[in-house]
């Protein structure tokens, strides 16, 4: 397999998704080549930045808010 | 929840409102309106609690909530877009994953791809790199977006991303291929 090859099967590599074959010659490859081991390594650092972008915290006043509609929010069989 | 727990609420609220916020910045024009979007996303939540009926996650529906708020935004924003920001041609996301001049005739790289794993924490992970992180998903056709959001800022699974998008398992795994894609190729322009 060569690495323009491997290249495209990466993501479902990732993904769990390949076929044990391929998986396995995928695995084959990026043991003995550094660029794509690399590369690799750049698709895993993307995702994590990705994942990053997810933390924020709830503005206090907008938590208030919403905490307030809740509070007065009550369940049908309590009205 | 549904008893009237606030404790319960607050936790989601806390779990959820990051992502949320993000996926809704996939689909409105600015962080004001993403923002409001999440809101009234919450506040549907809370009016909807006595008819929810567990039969989807909790989650699958408070998401789905936020899209039909956020696409119907959308909708009303676009009317706003001058015509010619409508169609754009060289679409990010359209692009091959890797520039097919990095290798040689034999399929092996020209160019070598940066290991990153040598770029200090604090350099990777810094406000900047992270905005252009933003940035590069803002650019993706909406359809690329939506799946990168929900997988990847939102941590769903494939089937429950196909499942929310109403799309096939294959074109899950294409849109997602093509939007991971992008990224990882504005982050290298970027950080080299």
């Amino acid at each position: 397999m060569t690495c323009r090859q491997v290249v495209q099967l990466l993501n479902d590599y990732l993904e769990g998704m390949l076929p044990a074959a391929d998986r396995q010659r995928v695995e084959e490859h990026l043991a003995g080549c550094e660029a794509c081991a690399a590369f690799v390594g750049q698709l895993r650092a993307s995702r994590r930045l990705v994942a990053r972008l997810a933390e924020e915290e709830v503005p206090a006043s907008v938590k208030q808010e919403l905490l307030t509609a809740f509070r007065n929010w009550r369940p049908a069989g309590l009205r | 929840m549904k008893a009237g727990d606030a404790a319960a609420f607050e936790a989601l609220l806390d779990r959820y409102h990051g992502p949320l916020l993000r996926v809704a910045l996939g689909y409105v024009r600015d962080r004001e309106a993403a923002e409001d979007a999440v809101q009234e996303t919450w506040l549907r939540v809370v009016a909807g609690l006595d008819r929810f009926e567990g039969r989807s996650s909790l989650k699958t529906w408070i998401f789905g909530i936020l899209l039909n708020v956020a696409r119907s935004r959308r909708r009303r924003d676009r009317r706003l877009l001058p015509f010619s920001a409508l169609f754009r041609r060289d679409e990010p996301g359209s692009e091959p994953i890797v520039d097919p001049d990095r290798f040689n005739a034999e399929g092996r790289w020209t160019s070598l791809p940066d290991n990153w794993e040598v770029l200090p924490e604090a350099r990777l992970m810094s406000r900047e790199v992270l905005d252009r992180v933003g940035a590069a998903i803002g650019e993706l056709p909406p359809t690329l977006r939506e799946v990168i959001l929900l997988r990847d800022v939102a941590g769903w699974s494939a089937e429950e991303a196909a499942s929310l998008l109403g799309i096939s398992a294959a074109n899950q795994r294409v849109r997602l291929h093509r939007a991971r894609g992008h990224v990882r190729r504005v982050l290298e322009e970027y950080l080299r």
